[in-house]
């Protein structure tokens, strides 16, 4: 099976195939990050669209050697970032993904429903950049050098957002959201 | 958190095999090594994060997202095709449009131009470029680059506002002319440099648009455009212009740089609600 990579550098010697295959592989994964960040399936779809078709026009950018997943994300969070710029706020309740807003996901049980609403309550209450760390580092599994490539910081920096962003959560998730 | 010394297994692995349900014997080595991991693993955030990852492993729709990127891709040819281009060649592209400004300014120039001396003609012209490339560096960054700090673009349109500003008061002081111009025709010569040197902001306007990948994602983004349209407006009034009389300079020069600045934040924002 071909690298994202090699299939990055397919699609820019011209084989539209690569590019159909890099977004069946990879879509999924910016969905699920940008729903994390967003109130509507309908936002968090318009954003992985545009951020392919960034992927499209930015082609010619991408540097032999590099590595394409994070520079994807980066392109998916800067997107995201002026799509809150322009609508001028944060979203008041993230995109849940189970079977209430896609019919068509897998369920999951009772627990994990509430363990994700839960905590979705809880990272709407940290600042936004200490989300955005936890989303990549935690749930898309990328390690923080790469986290901080994507988001435009240094190292040291990212570090210190996910262990507030990390504390934070611990004192939310110990208190009542009900509450 | 940092990937441990002591252990041979990083983070992402520890977070693997906790989403596995597993708790293999390297992960105690790693927790003890590993303050970070050690955080995450304390309840209940170890229980939150491990149920809430694991939910999302339910696979998402992707068909209708397919639709709609392919029409967008259907959409990309004759000139939209330009944005496809590798961004040093845009921005090549829009500084060749600069180029093209300049020599057909030199066709027609200024009557004075022969006794205005070489430093005096290009010194000029090589500081607007100069700023020109740099807000159009900016203006046509590719949407996996840094995003420009808003002290950076202030920067840049201060400096590219305020050089000349500060060249065309020093022809108060150094020349022979008062600030205050009550000769015929002062305002009429005025709006005459005004609307050429606007016009003249139009080319790389057009070509900055078309060259543009995410309509203008920013207002700095924006500020930059204008700033970079405004200050090829200045360079066509140098060309053209032999005036040297402040009042004249500010009220017919310098506005097509606010001018500009005003318009591509207008512009930005028509192409973002969609009008255009």
């Amino acid at each position: 099976m071909r690298s994202e990579e090699e299939l990055m550098a397919a699609y820019v010697a011209g084989d539209r195939s690569a590019f159909d295959e890099l977004f069946q592989r990879l879509a999924p994964i910016l969905l699920r990050v940008l729903a994390r960040q967003l109130p509507n399936r309908e936002e968090a779809n318009d954003l992985v669209q545009q951020t392919f078709l960034q992927l499209h026009r930015s082609r010619h950018d991408f540097r032999a050697g590099a590595r394409l997943r994070p520079w994807l994300f980066t392109i998916a969070i800067n997107l995201k970032r002026e799509h809150f710029r322009r609508m001028k706020r944060r979203p008041e309740a993230p995109l849940e993904l189970d079977g209430r807003s896609d019919p068509a996901a897998v369920k999951g049980d009772q627990n994990r429903a509430d363990a994700q609403h839960t905590l979705g309550w809880a990272m709407q209450r940290i600042p936004s950049d200490q989300a955005e760390v936890i989303t990549l580092h935690w749930f898309e599994g990328l390690p923080f050098p790469e986290v901080a490539e994507v988001v435009g910081a240094s190292l040291s920096a990212v570090k210190v957002r996910a262990h507030r962003g990390y504390q934070a959560l611990r004192t939310l998730l110990e208190s009542d959201p009900a509450d | 958190m940092s990937e441990p010394s002591a252990s041979a297994h990083t983070c992402s692995e520890l977070r693997d095999a906790l989403l596995s349900g597993e708790e293999p014997d390297w992960a105690r080595v790693h927790l003890e090594t590993c303050a970070g991991c050690r955080e995450l693993c304390e309840p209940p955030l170890r229980d939150a994060l491990t149920q809430a990852a694991l939910r999302d492993i339910a696979p998402p729709r992707l068909d209708a997202i397919q639709a709609d990127l392919d029409r967008a891709l259907e959409a990309e040819r004759g000139l939209r095709r330009l944005k496809s281009l590798a961004t040093p060649t845009r921005i090549a592209i829009a500084l060749g449009a600069i180029a093209g400004l300049v020599v057909l300014n030199l066709l027609r120039p200024r009557p004075d131009i022969a006794t205005l001396g070489t430093l005096a003609l290009a010194f000029p012209l090589v500081v607007a470029s100069s700023l020109i490339f740099l807000g159009v560096r900016s203006a046509l960054r590719g949407p996996h680059a840094r995003v420009q700090s808003a002290v950076h673009t202030g920067a840049l349109v201060g400096l590219s506002a305020g050089l000349p500003l500060v060249y065309f008061l020093s022809q108060s002081f150094l020349g022979e002319f008062s600030f205050i111009d009550s000769s015929p025709g002062f305002a009429r010569r005025a709006l005459g440099c005004f609307a050429y040197g606007a016009g003249w902001s139009l080319p790389l306007g057009l070509v900055l648009l078309l060259l543009d990948r995410n309509k203008l994602a920013s207002p700095i983004s924006a500020l930059n455009a204008g700033t970079a349209g405004g200050l090829s407006g200045l360079i066509a009034l140098h060309l053209h212009c032999p005036s040297q009389h402040p009042g004249h300079l500010l009220l017919g020069h310098l506005s097509v740089l606010l001018a500009m600045l005003v318009a591509w934040v207008v512009v930005r924002g028509r192409l973002r609600v969609g009008a255009w």
